[in-house]
């Protein structure tokens, strides 16, 4: 009698970079071998982040869209436009127009990071010296902020891919904003995703999908990524934060404590940040 | 009896017919008034990680994934769209995961930074001792260490928007709600013993047409007993629930 039982596979899946692919077999009485389909989509999928991570700079138009799903199980679709510019180590711009027709950035200047609206004259301020790598993790684990797709932008992408990653295939070749690609399929614990990566020696993502299949409704993140430039001129001025007239700078909402939020204990409220 | 089913057949078109007619102004209203709909969620994080189940943060948060969706998804929009309060349970939970990188930054507090944070210090201190309460950072503007490096949170989904659930969870989400684009107007409701939900703001991010008061160069705006502050969130500027000013 042949039991089932789950078995989990590491897979490595070496490539001419000897880079590996952590593969989850289920329900599979013995080790399942990677497919030259499988190993070729992996090796495509990090030569793609290797391309991004090995980038001194570069610039990227992002049209991104994403599902939020609301108590009742509808689903509403935002989207929102990004220019993204960075130079390594630490200089980070990502300008957004919001479908709504709000405006904000986040820059990233080696030694702070700045979010600001524009509409509402607001920002916000506080000091991070060290490489994007460092910032990105930061400013989403620590102060809880939002950068789409954040992990492309980090030097460690192969890493946080060959992290993630248990299982990658190649879909089809097929043509996608006008250029031929590879669409990949792939899947982390808990995230389905696609990319469309360019089958030149660019290796350019050029579209992804993520689902959160395990999250109420499944709602899809989306980006369409255009006008990839690798060889840009960015001004110093641009990675500068000047405040708009009659700004206001506001502490980030991750300050406020417990006690600061519901008034408990003897608190007085958490301070320090907004200046009329 | 029926001696007319054609009759009753038109009347009744007729009066669904009003019917249609009669709430048309209203879904147009919603439709085009920008009122009401989150825009929060998982997947406006667009991380390469849905969070999973983060067994810490059951019920905190606004769905990013796990089972922790059964509990979330019933007092999600009440979440969203509504002030409410932490709760403390929550908020002992996440205390573990947080209170070690917390500890680093509180240590990294340099001398100018103003009396006001030193006393926040002091509490957030109290709160890590009793361990009932999460601790996020400190307020304002310390500075975490150099290259500082989110290491005890690398645990892969370190850009899943779970930490913001962690955070001031309905706080944060109800002020996102309570953003310039909220315009409706919910009653207010208790859901649980830890979530107080206030009502929603009718306009302009606040429940009521706020008193302003500057209490040491700090803004605080004021509904009833209740006073606000302003702050920058994972979604844009939102108002915070705060104590009174001392």
């Amino acid at each position: 009698m042949l039991m089932k039982k789950k078995v989990v596979v590491l897979l490595c899946a070496m490539m001419g970079s000897g880079l590996s692919l952590a593969q989850v077999a289920t329900d599979s009485a013995t080790p399942a071998a990677a497919t030259e389909s499988q190993q070729a989509a992996n090796a495509l999928l990090q030569r793609m982040a290797t391309n991004l991570a090995g980038a001194q700079r570069f610039q990227v138009d992002m049209l991104a869209s994403y599902d939020s799903v609301q108590a009742d199980g509808q689903k509403i679709e935002f989207s929102e436009k990004r220019q993204i510019s960075l130079e390594r180590p630490s200089l980070l711009l990502s300008e957004t127009h919001n479908s709504d027709g709000t405006a904000d950035f986040l820059l990233f200047d080696g030694k702070s990071i700045t979010v600001n609206n524009t509409q509402d004259k607001v920002y916000a301020r506080a000091p991070q010296p060290g490489d994007i790598d460092a910032t990105i993790k930061y400013f989403l684990g620590g102060l809880h902020m939002r950068l789409p797709l954040a992990v492309m932008l980090m030097s460690s992408f192969p890493q946080e891919l060959e992290k993630r990653v248990i299982d990658i295939s190649s879909v089809e070749e097929t043509d996608i904003l006008g250029e031929p690609t590879q669409h990949l399929a792939g899947r982390t614990q808990d995230v389905d995703f696609q990319v469309w990566i360019t089958t030149d020696n660019r290796a350019l993502p050029l579209r992804i999908v993520l689902t959160y299949r395990q999250a109420a409704g499944e709602p899809q993140f989306r980006a369409n990524f255009s006008n990839w430039k690798f060889n840009p001129s960015f001004s110093q001025k641009m990675f500068q934060f000047e405040p708009q007239p009659g700004a206001r700078e506001l502490p980030f909402a991750a300050s406020f404590t417990q006690e600061s939020v519901t008034g408990t204990g003897t608190a007085s409220p958490a301070t320090s940040g907004e200046k009329p | 009896m029926n001696q007319h089913p054609g009759k009753f057949a038109a009347a009744a078109l007729i009066a669904a017919g009003l019917l249609i007619v009669s709430t048309a102004p209203d879904v147009m209203a919603r439709g085009f008034g920008g009122g009401g709909f989150s825009r929060g969620g998982s997947a406006s994080f667009g991380g390469f990680s849905g969070g999973g189940e983060r067994g810490n943060f059951s019920g905190g948060g606004f769905g990013e994934g796990g089972s922790r969706e059964g509990s979330m998804s019933a007092n999600q929009s009440q979440r969203q769209d509504s002030f409410s309060s932490m709760s403390e349970s929550n908020q002992a939970n996440r205390q573990s995961s947080y209170s070690s990188n917390e500890a680093q930054r509180q240590d990294t507090y340099s001398d100018n930074v103003d009396t006001r944070q030193q006393g926040a210090t002091t509490r957030q201190q109290n709160y890590t001792s009793n361990g009932n309460y999460y601790r996020p950072p400190a307020p304002g503007y310390y500075p975490p260490p150099n290259n500082y490096y989110y290491s005890n949170h690398d645990d892969n989904d370190w850009d899943s928007g779970s930490a913001a659930v962690g955070m001031v969870a309905g706080a944060a989400l109800g002020a996102a709600a309570a953003s310039s684009m909220a315009k409706s107007e919910a009653a207010a409701a208790t859901t649980n013993n830890t979530t107080v939900v206030y009502s929603q703001p009718p306009s302009g991010g606040l429940p009521c047409a706020a008193q302003t008061e500057t209490v040491n160069s700090v803004i605080y705006y004021r509904c009833g007993q209740q006073y606000y502050m302003q702050a920058y969130g994972s979604q844009g500027p939102v108002y915070m629930p705060v104590a009174p000013p001392a």
